[in-house]
């Protein structure tokens, strides 16, 4: 009996870790999503202008 | 006094009574009292009365326009077809409420019927239980959700039904996923009773086990036009899109499958009492958390409901069953002990319990996944929603393994498996598994995953042909008849057993639909007169754009052409309707050349009147009409599962049956 409860403990552990990894994965893509576009509106429209610009001139 | 003021007071005596029969019997059925108890079961069909009352008059006052009533004149206009104009009574919040409480009266009543003589021990307390859950709903109504509240003012005209619910699969969906929701409230009910008696042997398993597979029936057929009309309506070329409320009713679907399956294992070897009374709450509680995720608004959904304070009250309810459910769960922990071990893991005990962890592993990455909004902001402060490519990727595997499983669980020996039963049962399925993978992979095939579809559906297939051939042949030898007589003498026989693997067979039909979708093809293009464009095999002539008027709404229409090959030229008409009343809205109609292994899906994204230019949306859809057939095959098998004469209906010596005969020696 102990192998069995081991076995259904180890396949929520693992199902667990694997839906933890996929969504933290898919959390981590929309963060980097909503930060690149926060810098292409802090940039501003037209070329060459925005903060990014004025740090490098 | 109008016919309508009825509705109101048919809504507060049915409370009334539906309050007085949940307290009297369980009183009746703890006492013994047959008359509390009869009096409970005669509150189940005063209710029922009441509600059905109720509802006819609704309907009644959406019929005949009676836009005095703010819920008809929010959901229903003149220039509706009748048949909308009916459909559209759950069309709305209260409405659907009603038609909840409806269905819920209809079950109650059968299964009171069916019951009240052969469980005189448990009915009574079910009747409880289903007048506990009718109470709440009825309160909500009373409450709340007012489905006869007056407006001030009379209007002219209603607003009319939101024009995506016009259309006859969703007019038809809501009635049979409520039928499945529903429906898991008398298993339940009967599972408390069993609980609050004590009567936990294979009793109330085996009474229920058809009123189990009614709203597993009805589940299936609800997801299946929910799909449908996804596929034909919204108008993306998917039928399927992860969606909150579509994630709510498919839950439900998987936790109820896994009841059906191990409930086997305690009718046959006494097995997994407790694990069967937790997925029956856990099942019904899905029931009711999907229809919180649907009315609350707390996770947004093309489907849901405007957020409303009903949300908190479902909340409230939900809280309260689960409590109670595993408060009684924990009381009668002593009953609930096995009578048998597990004997080995190569048994077919464990593989029924390893599919049931992989379909509720399957609705816990669905339930992760609908709530990781709320998960996300709890724990990070951002709210982050996964779409379907967390679903596809973490539902992927796991149903490869449950298709695995069910060619592997109905052909393995109980208890132990010796190694000549596993090369009898194995051998030859096991050997089409490999010759169809390679077979797969020679045709072109290169995703691994449609490659391992191709490979398991064989193995699958391979072990229910066996099956059927196997007893077939063995009932061809002793019965002298033919094989076609000798097949369908066989399946008579065991309906049970062999709706079962039809129903299988239709999963292998539904994956195969499924794994279609991964070949997709789709182009956008902008498209003038006279213009072609290829998708796939096919070549499509854009032949200009009409307008065009219906009873309540204009139509644009794109007229295409289309050719697969040097085949006859097949005519499409991709529409988009501008519906002017109440709502504004505008609805794509798309058109869709259905054939049994490819449909061509086209979308009318945008016409131009001035120029007769169009943009329009091509989709190439293989395999997907098998999603279709398939269900088809598991609603036939499931009818077949249901057609069992009760007579034939497992039978075995119960520790239930044993006090019942001790207690009738000691009277």
């Amino acid at each position: 009996m102990i192998w069995y409860l081991a076995a259904y403990a180890m396949f929520w552990a693992m199902l667990f870790g694997y839906l933890m990894g996929v969504s933290g994965r898919q959390q981590r893509l929309v963060e980097r999503a909503e930060e690149l576009t926060r810098r292409l509106v802090d940039r501003g429209p037209g070329p060459g202008r925005g903060p990014a610009s004025e740090a490098g001139s | 006094m109008s016919v309508y003021a009825l509705g109101p007071i048919a809504l507060w005596l049915g409370l009334a009574l539906a309050l007085y029969g949940a307290v009297v019997g369980h009183v009746g059925g703890w006492r013994r009292d047959p008359r509390l108890s009869e009096a409970a079961v005669g509150a189940v069909f005063g209710t029922a009365a009441c509600v059905a009352l109720a509802y006819a008059l609704l309907t009644a006052a959406f019929v005949t326009d009676q836009f005095q009533f703010s819920f008809v004149a929010t959901n229903a206009s003149r220039a509706m077809p009748v048949w909308y104009k009916a459909a559209a009574v759950w069309g709305g919040m209260a409405g659907s409420m009603l038609l909840w409480a409806l269905i819920l009266a209809g079950y109650s009543t059968a299964a009171m019927l069916a019951t009240r003589r052969r469980l005189p021990r448990l009915a009574p307390h079910a009747a409880s239980v289903l007048l506990t859950i009718m109470g709440f709903f009825l309160v909500v109504m009373t409450f709340s959700s007012k489905p006869f509240e007056r407006l001030d003012f009379l209007p002219v005209d209603g607003q009319g039904l939101n024009p995506l619910l016009q259309n006859q699969w969703m007019a038809a969906h809501p009635p049979s996923l409520y039928l499945g929701y529903v429906g898991w409230s008398v298993p339940f009910a009967f599972a408390i009773a069993a609980l609050i008696t004590g009567r936990l042997g294979t009793e109330w398993i085996t009474a229920m086990r058809k009123w189990a597979l009614f709203p597993f029936l009805f589940l299936t057929i609800g997801n299946l036009m929910g799909s449908h009309w996804a596929y034909i309506e919204l108008g993306w070329g998917g039928y399927w899109g992860w969606d909150p409320v579509e994630n709510s009713a498919i839950m439900p679907w998987f936790a109820g499958t896994a009841f059906l399956h191990s409930i086997m294992i305690q009718e046959k070897r006494g097995m997994l009492r407790m694990w069967n009374m937790a997925l029956i709450v856990l099942t019904f509680s899905l029931t009711i958390l999907g229809t919180f995720v649907t009315r609350s608004g707390i996770i947004e959904s093309v489907h849901a409901f405007a957020s409303t304070n009903v949300g908190i009250v479902f909340l409230a309810f939900l809280t309260l069953e689960i409590a109670v459910s595993v408060g009684l769960i924990w009381w009668r922990s002593d009953l609930l002990t096995t009578e048998n071990r597990l004997e080995s893991f190569v048994s077919r005990e464990s593989a029924f319990l390893f599919n049931n962890l992989l379909l509720l592993g399957i609705a816990f990455a669905i339930w992760w996944g609908t709530f990781f909004p709320i998960l996300s902001e709890a724990f990070t402060g951002q709210r982050i929603s996964v779409g379907p490519p967390f679903f596809n990727q973490v539902n992927g595997p796991l149903s490869l393994a449950l298709l695995l499983m069910t060619g592997i669980g109905p052909v393995i020996a109980w208890r132990r498996a010796s190694r000549r039963n596993l090369e009898r049962n194995f051998r030859v399925p096991l050997a089409v598994l490999l010759v169809a993978g390679v077979a797969a992979v020679a045709f072109g095939l290169r995703a691994w995953y449609a490659v391992a579809v191709v490979a398991f559906s064989a193995f699958v297939a391979a072990t229910v042909v066996q099956e059927l051939w196997r007893g077939t042949r063995a009932r061809m030898r002793s019965k002298g008849t033919g094989a076609a007589a000798s097949l369908f003498g066989l399946i008579s026989r065991n309906r049970r057993r062999y709706g079962g693997y039809i129903v299988h067979i239709g999963v292998l039909f539904v994956f195969a639909g499924i794994a279609g979708s991964m070949f997709q093809v789709e182009e956008k293009a902008r498209l003038s007169p006279g213009d072609e464009i290829a998708v796939g095999r096919y070549a499509v002539e854009y032949r200009g754009g009409d307008i065009e008027g219906g009873p309540n709404y204009t139509a644009t229409v794109a007229n295409l052409t289309v050719r697969e090959g040097d085949g006859q030229p097949y005519r499409v008409r991709p529409e988009r309707r501008f519906y002017p009343e109440g709502q504004e809205q505008t609805t794509s109609e798309v058109a869709i050349w259905s054939r049994l292994f490819e449909d061509f899906y086209a979308i009318l994204e945008a016409f131009d009147p001035a120029t007769g230019a169009s943009d329009i949306t091509l989709i190439v859809n293989p395999m997907l009409m098998w999603i279709w057939i398939g269900g088809g095959v598991m609603v036939f098998g499931t009818l077949i599962a249901l057609s069992t004469p009760r007579r034939t209906a497992a039978r075995r010596p119960t520790r239930d049956e044993d006090a019942e005969a001790a207690e009738a020696a000691i009277a």
